[in-house]
């Protein structure tokens, strides 16, 4: 444990020595930002004009603004996580520090774990930062904060899965913008599949539409909560995750 | 110490180590000696455990590295050919890292970062970002960080590669002062360094053992007769005849009229004699100088020789 956590605290201390992350905080923050206007704004002027028939027709926070936050949220996450994790491995191959870490008595679990944490506590900060999107919300009506809690839930699993297929891209090669393209070819497909689910039939379909990780995250914004939204996302974690050890294990057999 | 038994690797069909073993006592400094691509590297990083060998046994401190990785990797300090450093980090926070990766326990930290700071000469730069720094404090760096959690073995890849003649003085004499305590491998492909700093020497040539030997075994083994260049005044008539009837001399060449080189075995009761003679037969002995097969000519020998040479 101990170990993990030195390797999550260097590479934290490492993300604020340069601008790559306050970069990324602000930018994904920006279009959250964006995205919730583009729900508050709408919503406010609806309910100014018309209160009653804007409540007759359903529509509330949790459809309206949360839904567009949500879909503003995926965007960013999807192009700037990337962006966060490409580092991780790849640099350390590339500066010889790598031997550093693999000389040293770590595992090499430990030292992947600790990476991934590292990398999932500046997503952590991001969400933390838009946390004040709903506390604006509840000074001007009442969201359900049970659903408030489920999006965020949500858009945190979305956020690990691409920052584990991140640090397993980076794990593959030590040029990051290799790492990060890898990362995009590999996420693109999954949150992509939404689409194309219930065109195939049969299996296909369901294999598809279990891998839907856009779904997970509308479902959860929405305050759904399924078993299975949640297994997906835990899945694709441990699956990469595990792949990135294999990886630098079989590096070192080479 | 450290134990190695027939380490080999293999990378496809290429064979970058083979059949390489050694004994190493504590205390002991061993030089690695060799030309670019010999197999240097992935020899200590074998030891190191960064990669597994292809066959062979690893055992350092009683531990066996496939076995136990861990609590070998605790006992080794290494450093590799480029200092494994975050150019981002400062001096001090870096060291901080790597004590507490190197399982230094919290209390000691302190201690420990003071005394690698101290023994490396970078109190003076110690809240300096490392990417600021020279190559050579760079490098101190990189010596820092393998000495930090006072390791049992200390594995050192080529650590004078281009630092200054004052930086190498002091990286030598500070290998010199850990070594009694530790046990250091240091690899290199310059010769003096392995006459000033190690006890013993293993010559590596394309992955293979050439020769193994302390420093003064391996250059008086391989010439047996010795080469003294003597410097007289006032040579009386026959002075060359009277030197090639010594019992111990070879061969007596004359390169000037004060000037001899004189072929002779025996050592340092042949070259006591020698000098006795000069000196009796009414010359004065103005400069008498050896000039033996400096390591240099032995490494030379012994790396481009043929195959079927070896025997020698």
């Amino acid at each position: 444990m101990n170990g993990i956590l030195t390797i999550a605290r260097r590479e934290i201390q490492s993300y604020f020595a340069s601008p790559i992350a306050y970069t990324i905080i602000v930018i994904v923050l920006l279009m959250m930002g964006f995205g919730f206007l583009r729900g508050l704004l709408p919503y406010s002027a609806l309910f100014a004009t018309n209160a009653a028939m804007a409540e007759e027709a359903g529509i509330n926070i949790r459809n309206y603004i949360v839904r567009e936050m949500i879909f503003w949220a995926q965007i960013a996450m999807m192009f700037f996580m990337p962006a966060l994790s490409m580092r991780l491995f790849s640099e350390e191959k590339k500066n010889g520090t790598a031997e550093l870490l693999l000389t040293s008595p770590i595992t090499t679990t430990q030292l992947v774990l600790g990476k991934y944490l590292g990398a999932v506590s500046i997503l952590g900060i991001i969400l933390a930062l838009c946390s004040v999107f709903p506390i604006v919300l509840e000074l001007l009506a009442s969201p359900e904060w049970v659903a408030m809690g489920t999006a965020y839930l949500g858009m945190l699993l979305y956020g690990m899965v691409i920052l584990a297929i991140g640090l397993f891209a980076s794990s593959l090669t030590e040029n990051q913008i290799v790492a990060l393209l890898t990362t995009y070819a590999i996420f693109l497909p999954l949150w992509l599949v939404d689409s194309v689910v219930g065109f195939m039939g049969g299996i296909l379909d369901e294999i598809l539409a279990g891998l839907a990780i856009g779904k997970m995250i509308r479902m959860l914004g929405q305050g759904l909560v399924d078993t299975h939204h949640l297994f997906l996302p835990v899945f694709l974690i441990s699956v990469f995750l595990f792949l990135c050890t294999q990886v630098l294990e079989s590096n070192r057999w080479r | 110490m450290i134990k190695v038994e027939h380490l080999s690797k293999v990378y496809g069909g290429r064979v970058a180590v083979w059949d390489v073993s050694f004994n190493l006592e504590k205390g002991e400094v061993l030089g690695f000696l060799g030309p670019n691509g010999a197999g240097k590297t992935t020899t200590m990083r074998m030891i190191t455990g960064f990669i597994p060998p292809s066959s062979g046994k690893v055992i350092v401190a009683g531990h066996d590295i496939s076995e136990e990785p861990l609590r070998v990797k605790e006992e080794i300090g290494y450093l590799c050919e480029a200092p494994p450093v975050y150019r981002e980090m400062s001096v001090k926070s870096y060291l901080r890292f790597v004590a507490s990766l190197k399982k230094v326990p919290r209390s000691r930290r302190q201690h420990c970062l003071d005394r690698a700071l101290q023994l490396c000469g970078l109190s003076d730069v110690a809240g300096r970002v490392i990417g600021n720094l020279s190559k050579g404090y760079r490098q101190r760096v990189g010596l820092a960080q393998a000495i930090i959690h006072e390791p049992a073995v200390l594995i050192l890849d080529e650590p004078t590669v281009g630092l200054d003649p004052r930086q190498i003085r002091d990286i030598r004499s500070l290998i010199k002062e850990l070594s009694g305590e530790q046990t250091v491998i240091l690899s290199t492909h310059i010769l003096p360094e392995v006459t000033v700093t190690c006890s013993r020497v293993i010559i590596i040539s394309e992955g293979q053992v050439v020769a193994e030997d302390t420093v003064q075994g391996l250059t008086e083994g391989l010439s047996r007769t010795e080469t003294l260049t003597l410097r007289v005044s006032g040579a009386p008539e026959g002075f060359r005849r009277m030197l090639a009837a010594l019992d111990q001399v070879v061969d007596v060449a004359v390169e000037g009229s004060d000037r001899f080189q004189v072929h002779l075995e025996g050592g340092d009761a042949a070259r006591a004699q020698l000098a006795a003679a000069v000196v009796g037969c009414g010359a004065g002995l103005l400069e008498m100088a050896r000039t033996t097969a400096t390591l240099e000519e032995v490494f030379l020998k012994l790396v481009t020789e043929e195959p079927e040479g070896e025997a020698a």
